[in-house]
Formats: C-alpha cells, structure tokens, sequence
C-alpha cells in the first residue's frame, strides 16, 4: 500500500456569497503519496485554491475526511502538522510592515517557537536558495513583484517542512525566474524527499516536474482525471525532455483536457 | 574541529551555487530623494512666497491705501508688534493652553487606543458601541462644557477634561476602524499559522491598522485644540480662548489677530510633529 501524506476523501465544500450559497468543491478526493509531487489543475474559479487552504487549514470543509499523516483534520489543522507544512499564497501575502528577514521569521514566532541562533542560519540559507539574500533588510514595498513571491516561497520553507503545499508559486514571475525557481525547487525538494502539491496552470510545468496530475472539473470542483506522469528521475535532468515525443504527447492530452473543461464553462 | 570547519565551508559552497542562479544586482524599487536645495525650491518656496505676498499686500491695504478699518482687519505690522508686546509681558494664556493640549492629548492616545482595542476583541461590542463613539466623534465637545462646569465645580482641570473628551473618540474611531478592517489574506494567515488570540492581535491586527491609528492621531492633535479654545469662551481665566474674548471686549483687534494666528501656528506645528513621528514609524509604507 502506497503511504499517504496527504489524503482527501469526499470533500464537499460550500461558500457563502452575499445570500446565495455557492458549491466550491463537490466529491473531490485526492491522494498525495510520501516524497512525490502532485500537481493539480483545473479551469479558473474551480476551486484548487480552496483544496489547498483546506489541507493548509486555512477553510475547513463541510463535509469528506482529511487525512494528514492519516489523522482526521476535518475541524482544523492541528498545531504538529503545522509545524510540518510550509504554504505558499497565490500572491505572496508578505506582512508589509516587516523587513524581508522578519517576514522570513513570522511562522515561528506565530507557532511560538523559541528564537535562538538558527533562526538567522536559516534565513541565510532560504534567501540564499532565492537569491535574495542581500536584501534581508529591505521592507516588501521596494521589492517587485516576482521577488516578493520568492520572499513567500523562503517564508514557506523557514519550518523546513516535510509537506509543501503551493498555491501558484510562480504565477506572479517572469518566465525565466518562473523556469529557475521551478527547477531549482522541484530538484532541492525532491533531493530532501519533500512532498509537494502545487497548483498551477501550465502544463509544461506540470508535466516536467509532478509524478502525479490532478485535473479538476469546472465549478463545482470535482475529480475530472489523474495523470501519472511515469517520467524517470534521469529524464528529468535531461534538457532534451522538453521536446520528447513521450514529453509532448502527455502535455497535448492535458492541454486537452483541461480545454475540453473550460469550453464546458462557455456551454 | 577541523571536520566541522570542512562542513561550513560546503555549506556556503553550496550557497553560492544557488546566488548564482539569480541576478543579485536587480534594482529596488526605491522612491527617489531630493536633495536638500530641491527640496527648498520645490516644497518650501512656493508656500514661502505665498505667504509672503499675502502679508505684504495687506500691508499694502491697511497702512498704506488704508482700505479696511482696524475693526475688520488690523495691519500684519500692527499685529507682529501688539502680540509681541503682549506676550513679552504674559506668556501664561499660551503656557495654560497648550500644556493643557499637551497633557490631554498624552492622556487621551493610550486612552483612546485601549478603548479601541477592547472593543475589538469582540464584534458585538463593535457593533454595540460603534453608533455611540461616531455620536461622539460628530458633536462638538463644547456643547457639553455648561455640564462639565457643572460637575467639576469650575476645578482646573475641567479644561483637561474638555480636551480629552474631544480627542478621545476621534482616536478610538480612527483605530477601531483599522481593527476590524483586516485584510481577508491576512486573517489567511493567522489560520494558517493557528494563531492564537493574541497572537493574532498583537502580531497582526495592530501592526496593520497603524496607518489608520496615525489617522486618528493627526486628527486627535486638531481636534485637541479645538476643544481647548471653545472651552475657554466659556471657561474664563486664563488660555487663548480667554485672552481672544477680552482683547475682543477692550477693542484690541491686532491682539485679537495675533492670537488666532498664535494658535493656528501652534495646531499646525503639533500636527507636523505628529506627521514626522507617522513617517518614522511607518517606514514600510510606500
């Protein structure tokens, strides 16, 4: 039996809007195995957020199990899986009126943790692993965009978690700092047997880096398919796997796929 | 020890394969500073010659063309020399005036800050007590000042008094306003970290309603010496109020004028004051 970290059964999830209530999630159920990485897609407005704020116990979920290291967290993420799991927010969500080092320092001081000397340790080596190590000092505002998602990608990491959970991590970057960052990421997490799940909306990245695809139907959020990417360790080091046949006819079916959803929304 | 040193050594080897993925030399987003001379020219100049002009041409109108009587409007000239002349021999309406401000205003900031944040340890106490303190913060304070006499008997530090409760629910307002307003993301992030209750206020609510407070601050300084100038048309004795209500019964028009720019001077200089402090402590605001 395959062990998983993450596992959600069921979930339903409703969200009031003004007075009309509105099905986010209906009957999703997701597995995520220890050390691999998942990524789940889906069309716009169709409710990944609210799957990985549920398993971050940022929303609970009305109904369904969620089971983390196979613990119900159903009414809330308990304070030793907190302790596990770094997040990573769609817009970075940097507290504005700390300096770069202290946003880094924010989860445990919320968490409670006892400041000691490992705390500058390992702000040095997450801005390092960012490249914004020279600019610990700097408050967010003068910061631009993509670096202050990299300021909240270190900030995830600063528990040094054994769960990441990533809510468009490179949404807000250039390609290129997109394409170093997912790389550099994807090897350093997977190298430290991490287990990941990311959301994203590319299918390239999907495909390069994630051993298992989830694609979710249009709202209500439900499981349209899962994807296993079956791609070797050794082939993704090759700078060729981009233009493999096997490469590309996986990321055609889900560029598919995930049309054939949202030409389900223009119906 | 040696094997230690061998593994830092990795350690920052390691570091430096990841810089180099990244250009480290990317360029902040910095507001540009002006020199000191710009800032002369730009921000100070035009207000200088601004007020300059006006004087000059009153100066002009009065003495010289001689087309107001001094009733309606003294001559800048007349002003200077009558105020001097008065304040050289008694600085005690000033004094009394301002360290009542002062002494209020220092009362009424953790007062009204204390005030603001127990009521927004709980919403039905924000939505109980909002109505009241934006009744507060509406009326002017000086219709209460006859009771206030009333109750304190006339005791000196009824002026105080007077200050504070105009100071007090302009501040509470300004903060409690900043309280509850917690951007949704922000509430995101107090779940995500399970923060307790006063975690989440201390580490959270405050630090990101302090544009607000400073609001309320700069208001709460305005304010403060409205309430202490009405107060003294009422309250003889003593304080600009006082001295303005006499020079206005004997006459003396150019006092009369020079107290009130006295005190729009003074408000105006407690107002910087708290701007500067706003600046400092809200260095990551752009």
């Amino acid at each position: 039996m395959i062990n998983n970290i993450i596992e959600l059964r069921h979930i339903t999830k409703t969200y009031m809007q003004g007075k009309t209530s509105i099905l986010a999630l209906d009957d999703f159920s997701l597995e995520v195995p220890q050390g691999s990485f998942v990524s789940l897609m889906g069309p716009s407005g169709c409710g990944k957020s609210t799957v990985t704020k549920i398993i971050a116990g940022i929303e609970k979920a009305d109904s369904g199990q969620v089971l983390i290291y196979g613990k119900n967290q159903i009414n809330g993420v308990s304070r030793d899986i907190q302790l596990k799991m770094g997040y990573v927010f769609q817009w970075h969500n940097l507290t504005e009126w700390r300096t770069v080092e202290e946003n880094l320092y924010f989860p445990l001081e919320m968490l409670g943790i006892k400041k000691d000397f490992s705390w500058t340790e390992r702000a040095e080596k997450y801005l390092n692993l960012v490249g914004l190590y020279k600019y610990r000092k700097v408050y967010p505002h003068e910061l631009s965009g993509g670096m202050k998602q990299r300021v909240g990608i270190a900030r995830s990491l600063m528990l040094e978690p054994e769960i990441l959970v990533f809510d468009q991590p490179f949404g807000a970057l250039d390609a290129i700092t997109r394409g170093i960052l997912a790389n550099l990421l994807s090897t350093e997490m997977r190298n430290q047997g991490k287990t990941i799940l990311m959301i994203t909306s590319d299918t390239e990245e999907a495909v390069h880096y994630c051993d298992y695809i989830y694609v979710m139907t249009s709202q209500p959020g439900h499981n349209r398919t899962m994807l296993k990417t079956n791609i070797t360790e050794d082939q993704r080091k090759d700078p060729n796997l981009l233009i493999q046949n096997d490469f590309l006819a996986l990321d055609r079916k889900l560029i598919q796929i995930i049309n054939s959803e949202e030409n389900d929304i223009e119906k | 020890m040696l094997d230690n040193d061998s593994s830092h050594l990795d350690v920052n080897n390691k570091h430096h394969s990841s810089i180099s993925h990244f250009d480290q030399n990317a360029e902040l987003i910095k507001p540009k500073r002006k020199s000191i001379k710009q800032k002369l020219i730009c921000d100070w100049l035009p207000p200088i010659v601004v007020l300059l002009l006006l004087i000059i041409g009153l100066e002009i109108c009065t003495d010289g063309l001689h087309l107001f009587k001094e009733m309606v409007m003294p001559s800048p000239s007349s002003i200077l020399i009558s105020t001097i002349n008065f304040f050289k021999l008694k600085v005690g309406d000033y004094q009394s005036t301002f360290s009542n401000v002062f002494i209020g205003y220092c009362i009424s900031v953790p007062l009204g800050l204390i005030i603001a944040g127990l009521l927004a340890q709980t919403k039905v106490l924000v939505k109980a007590f909002g109505p009241l303190i934006v009744v507060f913060a509406v009326t002017p304070m000086m219709v209460l000042v006859p009771i206030l006499v009333m109750w304190t008997n006339f005791a000196s530090w009824t002026r105080i008094l007077a200050v504070v409760i105009q100071t007090v629910p302009i501040i509470v307002l300004n903060s409690l306003a900043g309280f509850t307003n917690v951007p949704a993301e922000k509430e995101e992030l107090a779940r995500l970290y399970g923060a307790s209750k006063s975690k989440r206020f201390f580490k959270i609510v405050v630090p990101q309603a302090w544009p607000r407070i400073f609001t309320g601050l700069r208001m709460g300084v305005v304010n403060a010496s409205l309430g202490i100038i009405s107060t003294e048309f009422l309250i003889l004795g003593k304080g600009m109020g006082y001295r303005i209500t006499v020079a206005c019964n004997f006459l003396k028009f150019p006092l009369v004028f020079g107290c009130i720019i006295l005190v729009a001077l003074t408000s105006y200089l407690l107002m910087t004051i708290v701007s500067i402090v706003e600046k400092r402590v809200l260095v990551w605001k752009q």
